[in-house]
């Protein structure tokens, strides 16, 4: 589903993802973890098109070149990131915003669009799952949300956009534990043989509810290791420290 | 030599040629009055801080046919100008007040006198003007200049609105500014005289549709008794082409408020002014404003507030979204008189640059003569964030809708302001039209 070959992103005359090699294929569950810094943010950017960076290496998304594509167009193909920092967006409604979105992405795929009536029972439902109040609809976007309603409006999102990959960056920071375990529960519903997720995360606690097929350590932008969800829990006894020095000289760059 | 407000004004020395105005019921010497002043201090110049952002050398020399005369508007058919008429939505329910260059037309006007409102060309019988027109303060105020001159000395008789006291008038007052066609370049001087009531309550909203390039120098005057409260609502959608000059100058007594919005669509060279004394104490002044230029329009706002009384609070709000080479200014001007105590004055303008060379100007002045103050101000200018861009892209959203959706969001803080929902539907729907026209995409928000 997704191929990442050698891939290299420069912003600002640094290079922070630097050869960086990942493949995904439908149905499964991927993690990254890894130190601040290390480049998760600017991979999941990339992967949807953020402006400002030089790239190069190839990647693909069933068999297109992705680089090429606009971020509307990334999205329309099925791709959907939950932002680390879900933007505000004073005077736009939460709830046109996202039924324009969800049209949008329908257009593009030459679905009808979707019926008011349909539409709000659906997100009605999503949000009822999330413990989310019906009230944020007519909210501007993540506007005044706290940071907990902010991480929960991205899974609602993403529920009803129904992505092939969903990229997570950091969706269980700042959450206590019954929010995560609501957003926690969001994401495992979405999880089915035709999606795919790669989950950004410091914790293995997230990891817990949604058990990934691989995790990868990402480090000075490239993978430096990749295990089963195992190795999540090995990396919080270790730290990332141990996995960079004991991986040291052998030049890294594992990945399936 | 050719006519042109400038010529206008000089031909005045001698004032007897111009000063012979015929047809309304302004008294001569009233008449004479403001053009001895006009012909003493003329038309503002460079130098006046209200003008600063204003092409004054433009609108100066700018030619005209001829100023219109009450015949104008009131020799135009209704056949005539029914297509006009009918291109202009109503508000729901609305007691409708045509005036055509300026002219009361009461055979196209709505009848108000079951809603407590009387409504009539100055002079009738039936209105005692006595407190309203001819009152000195608000027609010789410092602030006073040579467009609002021209308008007084020999612009149209004008309209006068008033609620009764104690009248909560429901429906809405829809002044309706139209144009004759009898003439392109039709110097137009309406004159809107609203008093409201002790403990009254009114709602006007004046649209401007001139077609052509005509001069509109628009005056409205205001005086709200105590405990009164007047929504007034400028809606200006002018022909590109044509000149827009409006002010509204207000006197608000003890207890009274005022909310005033003015979203300035068309026009060439436009220019939204508002001048309130909020004279009694605890006065409430809500102001906002939207303006929108794009090619080569140019749009300026100039706001004063003075207050003048204690414990008044007031709020400026104005936005602009300004594309292609279009300028736009807003001046805010807050003063607080010596000896008042606990006013509350606040004033924010922001403005959104869609191209690079769109050109925004920002004044805050304040003159703050008294301790007791609590008084902000803010301003920015920037360009459509780039964050909010991305956001909405990779939702899927495509980028000329995601624009759209911005530039919504950012106008939907200032239409919000209206508090009244059918006049906010109204307003809406002609910002939706704007927005329509220059960006493929459906504007943003609930409506
Ligand atoms: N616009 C930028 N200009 C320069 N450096 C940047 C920019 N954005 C991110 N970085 C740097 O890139 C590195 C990786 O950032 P990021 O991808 O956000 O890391 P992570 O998400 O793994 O914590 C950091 O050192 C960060 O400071
Ligand atoms: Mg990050």
């Amino acid at each position: 589903m997704l191929r990442i070959e050698d891939l290299r992103a420069t912003i600002d005359g640094r290079e922070i993802l630097q050869g960086l090699d990942l493949e995904i294929n439908a149905g499964e569950v991927h993690a990254i973890m890894g130190p601040n810094g290390a480049g998760k943010s600017t991979l999941s950017s990339v992967l949807t098109g953020r402006d400002g960076y030089d790239i190069s290496g190839k990647v693909t998304f069933e068999d297109e070149d992705l680089l090429e594509m606009a971020p509307e167009e990334r999205a329309a193909k099925g791709i959907f990131l939950a932002f680390q920092y879900p933007v505000e967006i004073p005077g736009v409604g939460n709830m046109y915003f996202l039924r324009t979105a969800v049209n949008a992405v329908r257009r593009e795929r030459g679905e009808p669009e979707v019926d008011a009536v349909t539409f709000l029972g659906s997100v009605k439902q999503h949000m009822a799952e999330l413990d989310m109040d019906p009230g944020m609809l007519s909210r501007s976007v993540n506007d005044g949300f706290s940071g907990g309603e902010k991480k929960r409006n991205e899974v609602l999102q993403m529920a009803m956009l129904q992505p092939k990959l969903a990229i997570l960056d950091e969706t269980d920071s700042g959450l206590d534990i019954d929010a995560l375990r609501l957003v926690a529960g969001g994401i495992q519903r979405l999880r089915s043989p035709e999606r795919s997720m790669l989950i950004i995360t410091h914790y293995p606690r997230l990891l817990e509810y949604v058990v990934p097929d691989y995790v990868h350590v990402l480090s000075q932008g490239r993978i430096i290791r990749t295990g089963d969800a195992s190795l999540a829990y090995e990396l919080e006894e270790e730290g990332y420290r141990g996995t960079e020095a004991s991986l040291s000289g052998t030049g890294g760059g594992a990945s399936k | 030599m050719s006519l042109s407000p400038a010529t206008i004004v000089e031909s005045l020395d001698g004032h007897s040629s111009v000063s012979s105005r015929n047809g309304g019921n302004v008294s001569d010497s009233g008449r004479e009055r403001y053009l001895e002043w006009l012909g003493a201090n003329g038309l503002p110049t460079r130098h006046d801080e209200a003008w600063k952002y204003s092409p004054l050398k433009d609108l100066l020399a700018r030619p005209l046919d001829r100023i219109a005369s009450d015949d104008d508007g009131l020799a135009v058919d209704p056949s005539a100008i029914e297509a006009a008429l009918g291109s202009i939505n109503s508000v729901e329910s609305e007691i409708r007040i045509v005036l055509v260059d300026g002219v009361y037309r009461e055979d196209l006007s709505d009848d108000a006198e079951a809603d407590g409102l009387t409504i009539g060309s100055v002079g009738t019988t039936a209105i005692d003007l006595t407190e309203t027109s001819s009152d000195p303060s608000s027609a010789v105020r410092s602030r006073v200049d040579g467009f609002e001159m021209l308008n007084r000395g020999l612009g149209s008789a004008g309209v006068v609105v008033v609620a009764g006291d104690g009248r909560a008038v429901e429906r809405p007052v829809h002044v309706v500014h139209l144009w004759s066609g009898s003439s392109d370049a039709l110097l137009v001087q309406p004159h809107i005289n609203i008093h409201v009531g002790v403990n009254a309550q009114l709602s006007v909203i004046e649209s401007f549709v001139a077609a052509g390039s005509t001069f509109t120098n628009a005056l409205t005057t205001v005086v709200i008794e105590a405990d009164g409260m007047l929504r007034h609502y400028k809606l200006q959608s002018q022909a590109t082409g044509s000149v827009h000059l409006s002010h509204v100058a207000v006197t608000q007594r003890r207890g009274s408020s005022l909310e005033a919005g003015a979203f300035m669509f068309g026009s060439s060279i436009g220019r939204n002014s508002i001048d309130v004394i909020a004279e009694g104490d605890r006065t409430s002044t809500d102001l906002f404003g939207l303006y929108l230029p794009r090619g080569s329009q140019h749009i300026d706002n100039v706001v004063t507030v003075e207050h003048a009384g204690h414990h008044g609070s007031s709020s400026q709000i104005y936005k602009g979204v300004i594309d292609d080479h279009a300028r736009g200014s807003f001046s805010g001007h807050i003063i607080v008189d010596h000896g008042t105590v606990g006013t509350d004055a606040h004033q924010s303008n922001k403005s959104l640059l869609l191209d690079p060379v769109a050109q925004s100007d920002s004044r805050p002045w304040l003159e703050i003569f008294a301790d007791d103050v609590s008084c902000t101000h803010g301003s920015a200018i920037g360009q459509l964030d780039p964050e909010s861009m991305f956001y909405l892209r990779s939702r899927g959203i495509p980028l000329d809708d995601a624009r759209a959706i911005l530039v919504g969001g950012f106008i939907n803080e200032v239409v919000d302001k209206v508090r009244s929902e059918s006049i906010r539907h109204h307003v809406m729907r002609l910002v939706k039209d704007q927005v329509r026209s220059r960006f493929t995409a459906e504007l943003g928000g609930e409506l």
